[in-house]
């Protein structure tokens, strides 16, 4: 064997497949090749079957197997590959090309078409079974390249087959039978590889896709077939729960310390995938499951009254029952009562068991919503783990799943949650983020009292941090103090999100009842937002300047807002002021978004009428004259000026009215904002022309400014179809010309007709005659959004000198 | 051949409006720029897969849901997002998600638009 030819004639061979799929051919030409590859194909495959053999030197045999893998992606139907195929298995053995072999022997198994041939799929099972004993030598020799390449290869074969595995467990033929079950097992193998993942190995992962197919095909199966399959897998899926039982356990702390950040992320993730495979595995298993691992767990608490308790194995089986807790029955009251009941009894101070077992609890929030009695038993831990710094997190976390939950019944344990929250508050172990949830779970605890409870309960908790708000604004600006009025008024923002004493709770009858008596005293919310409403006054004489509280101090007023509704009312006249006087400071795009909440719930009532238009017009007032200060510097503030502008026209029409407003300048403001590159703002500022076209149809304000002015409006939009705006407004574009058709049709026409007799104009790339087909088809189709979008896009095309490319086609398609 | 969703992106929206700009200024084809498209699907579909491993959990109540050609698109209202220590919430949250048949061993969706 001249070797050097050969490895040549291996390599043209290899390529040829390879050139097919990256090679540039029209549709014909590519079916003419890929046909006549296919013709050549068993020449090939004879070829390759007489080159891999034992007698051949490895680097024919290398090269063998890597041309082999090129042609089953082209596409081997594997009927005829069966032959290579098993020399590929025996390779498998060498060393040299073990790599080779595995990488080929994937791209056999899940090729696409590899379903269409389930008779060779079971021919070659066999082979793949017969991987066990060298899988595990593998294993036990902590081999992990072997052990990595034969679960590859196991998994291509479950995974791209599950269906055909779990059609043949239930077959006739005994052989069949046995091969899908011997093939979990390998299954099963590669999930318990020993050691932790990825330190010890990096391959235990890879069966999870496979689980969660699996169990999504069984469930799939009709009820006949269900029943016959139940039993074969329910012990597997248990061995399955018996692995990630184990998998799931962090080593001992000693060796995690040792880990490196990215080896604790990943291993964060494989938990997290297990967890997963758990809710999959309780699909099939249901009840039983929570069965097992309560006798799992209550065996492990009477084997630590002989030996040490590893926490390593509580937090694991704690972990595991969190991940199904979404999944499990409502209604069941077997076992996790006996959990919860357990908890308490477990003395453990490790930080992460006692996070976990939080998280835990926190999972079960629905469930004991339906068995209320288990509040007793888990409010204390939760309450704990708020006077523990490290695990203050899992804590609040805990605290506002639950009681979110459970409103109606939290009522009894209102007050020792109000006292340990208060404590953990007063002390110095919160971070920020873990006061601001404790603030909004004690909004939602303390929404379920009567007026005056409630109150007392505020007075106290609210009393210093709005004292402490107070002190910090007459302090100088520097970051610090920044940081803390931040988190004052997140604290502020999200109690009061969530002190929401109108929420429908089932007990709302008799709690309506009570609130009826109540009707003429003001909402809690609003009695914390007059006293907190003055400091703010004085922080923003200050921090007017400074966007971060400015954004804070729109979101407690928009939160407020939202809460109260109507009751906000009393505040509405103070608050326009205030958004008065801050954007007259500095124009910012929250300011904005809080005025049209502002307007558009008040605007009907007649008592805030002529201070709405006050702040509208203050408002349309600034934002023009930013456009003299250079609108490109302002595009957030334009854009949330459009959109407010866009809301008042469609839902306030009144306001716009009285021509008081510099209507002219607010058409030329949405004109020059379609020139903008952001698509946001120019998507918004088309909303704005839109319903300004709409609406001036009945306001003659309106009217005549478009009458007036509309030939700008029509230049803009075509220079910008043109090419001077990009691809992904062209359909906000579009819509803003089809109003124009709708409403204005004779202006436009004669507009449109007398723009594009301009040489050049709105591009070089279309004649004349190009564009007068076009605005024929636009002054057609006005009022078909759809067919005008069509046209419009066609020019924008042409324009660009793009019409007809596949790239344009591509972008079309996702655009 | 990798999906093409992430051009629906921020990134994507740019490198796409950064080529029309180079091809109206004559300073590319058509054809070049197609090529770096494919080139950007094929890196961001391997830089996501390969070098992004964080788990967030998403909860939220389904809207809609509709699986077409391979791709499931949902729809949740009041979503939340949960990683380790992080939370958010958002009122309406849109998934675009495409199945990975290339992996294998490790389950991925490609998902863009949320």
């Amino acid at each position: 064997m001249d070797v050097q030819k050969c490895l040549l004639l291996l390599e043209s061979l290899r390529v040829l497949p390879e050139e097919f799929f990256s090679a540039n051919l029209t549709q014909y030409k590519r079916s003419v090749l890929r046909h006549e590859l296919t013709k050549g194909l068993p020449d090939v495959l004879e070829l390759l079957k007489e080159l891999m053999n034992p007698n051949s030197p490895a680097d024919v045999y290398d090269h063998s197997l890597r041309c082999f893998s090129s042609w089953v992606e082209f596409g081997v139907p594997l009927m005829e590959g069966e032959p290579v195929i098993v020399q590929v298995f025996n390779s498998l053995h060498n060393e040299a090309l073990f790599d080779t072999a595995v990488d080929t022997l994937v791209n056999v198994f899940s090729h696409p078409d590899a379903h269409r041939f389930p008779y060779t799929i079971q021919k070659l099972l066999p082979h793949v079974l017969q991987l066990q004993t060298m899988f595990q030598k593998a294993s036990e020799a902590s081999n992990m390249d072997i052990c990595q390449g034969l679960s590859q290869i196991i998994v291509a074969v479950a995974e791209n087959h599950t269906k055909l595995i779990v059609e043949s467990s239930i077959c006739q033929e005994e052989g069949r039978r046995q091969n899908s079950m011997n093939l979990l097992q390998m299954v099963l193998a590669c999930s318990s590889l020993p050691g932790h993942y990825p330190v010890d190995e990096n391959s235990s992962n890879m069966p999870f896709t496979f689980w969660y197919l699996l169990q999504d095909d069984i469930l799939a199966s009709d009820a006949e077939k269900y029943r016959l399959l139940l039993p074969l897998y329910q012990p597997v899926f248990f061995s399955l729960i018996e692995i990630l039982l184990i998998k799931v356990q962090y080593p001992p702390e000693e060796e995690y310390e040792t880990w490196t950040a990215e080896e604790k992320e990943q291993f964060r993730c494989y938990r997290q995938d297990i967890g997963d495979t758990m809710m999959y595995s309780f699909s099939i298993l249901r009840e039983p499951l929570l069965g097992h691992l309560c006798s799992v767990l209550a065996g492990a608490v009477e084997n630590s009254k002989i030996t040490d308790l590893r926490w390593q194995v509580i937090e694991g089986i704690f972990f595991l029952f969190g991940s199904v807790a979404e999944s499990v029955d409502l209604e069941e009251n077997a076992y996790l009562p006996t959990l919860l009941s357990l908890l308490p009894k477990i003395p453990c101070s490790n930080v992460k068991f006692i996070s976990t077992a939080l998280y835990m609890i926190g999972s079960f929030g629905e469930w004991i919503n339906c068995h209320p009695e288990s509040l007793t038993s888990v409010i204390p831990l939760i309450l704990q783990g708020l006077g523990n710094a490290e695990v203050a997190t899992a804590a609040t976390m805990s605290l506002k799943d639950v009681t979110r939950e459970n409103l109606d019944h939290i009522q009894p344990y209102v007050n020792q949650i109000f006292t340990a929250s208060k404590n953990a508050l007063d002390g110095n172990i919160l971070k920020a983020r873990e006061r601001i949830r404790l603030m909004s779970a004690l909004g939602q605890v303390l929404s379920v009292l009567p007026f005056d409870d409630i109150m007392q309960y505020l007075n106290t908790l609210l009393t210093p941090v709005i004292q402490e708000l107070g002190q910090l604004v007459k302090q100088e600006p520097t970051p610090a103090v920044r940081a803390n009025i931040s988190l004052k008024l997140n604290m502020l923002s999200w109690m009061v999100a969530s002190l929401d004493t109108d929420r429908p709770t089932s007990e709302n009858m008799e709690g309506q009842k009570q609130q009826e008596v109540k009707l003429d005293q003001p909402k809690p919310v609003f009695l914390v937002m007059q006293q907190v409403a003055p400091i703010v006054q004085e922080l923003l004489s200050k921090w007017m300047n400074d966007a971060s509280i400015v954004e804070l101090v729109c979101e407690l007023f928009k939160r407020s807002l939202r809460t109260l509704m109507d009751d906000f009312a009393p505040m509405a006249t103070d608050t326009a002021q205030m958004l008065i006087q801050m954007y007259q400071t500095v124009p910012h795009a929250v300011i904005l978004d809080l005025s049209k909440q502002l307007i558009l719930l008040f605007s009907t009532d007649e008592r805030f009428f002529s201070t709405l238009k006050v702040l509208l017009n203050s408002l349309c007032d600034k934002t023009l004259e930013l456009y003299q200060k250079g609108l490109q510097n302002y595009t957030d503030v334009i854009e949330g000026f459009m959109n407010l502008m866009a809301q008042v026209l469609k839902k306030t029409k009144p306001l716009l009215a009285d021509g008081t407003y510099n209507i002219p300048g607010l058409f030329q403001a949405g004109v020059q904002a379609l020139a903008l590159p952001e698509q946001h703002t120019v998507k918004a500022a088309c909303s704005f022309l839109n319903e300004f076209l709409s609406v001036g149809s009945e306001l003659p304000a309106l009217k005549q400014v478009v009458n007036s002015d509309g030939h700008l409006l029509v230049d803009r939009i075509l220079r910008a179809i043109g090419g001077e705006s990009p691809r992904g407004v062209v359909d906000s574009l579009s819509d803003v010309l089809n109003a124009l058709n709708k409403f204005y049709v004779e202006q436009t026409s004669k507009c449109m007709n007398d723009i594009i007799q301009t040489e050049g104009y709105p591009s070089n790339r279309v004649t004349l005659s190009d564009k007068e087909y076009f605005v024929k088809m636009v002054l057609r189709e006005r009022g078909n959004k759809r067919k005008h979008r069509e046209i419009v896009k066609e020019f924008a095309l042409k324009c660009r000198g793009l019409y007809g490319t596949e790239y344009a086609a591509q972008i079309s398609a996702i655009v | 051949m990798s999906y093409q969703l992430y051009r629906n992106t921020t990134l994507g929206h740019t490198l796409q409006e950064s080529l029309d700009e180079l091809i109206q200024c004559g300073q590319i084809t058509p054809q070049l720029a197609l090529k770096v498209l494919l080139q950007f699907d094929k890196a961001i579909n391997n830089a996501l897969a390969s070098r992004v491993k964080n788990r967030i959990q998403v909860k939220g109540k389904l809207n809609t849901y509709r699986f077409c050609d391979n791709v499931w698109t949902f729809v949740l209202n009041n979503c939340e997002f949960r990683e380790v220590h992080e939370f958010a919430k958002v009122d309406k949250v849109k998934i675009v998600a495409c199945t990975d048949f290339i992996q294998l061993g490790y389950r991925s969706l490609h998902t863009a638009e949320v």
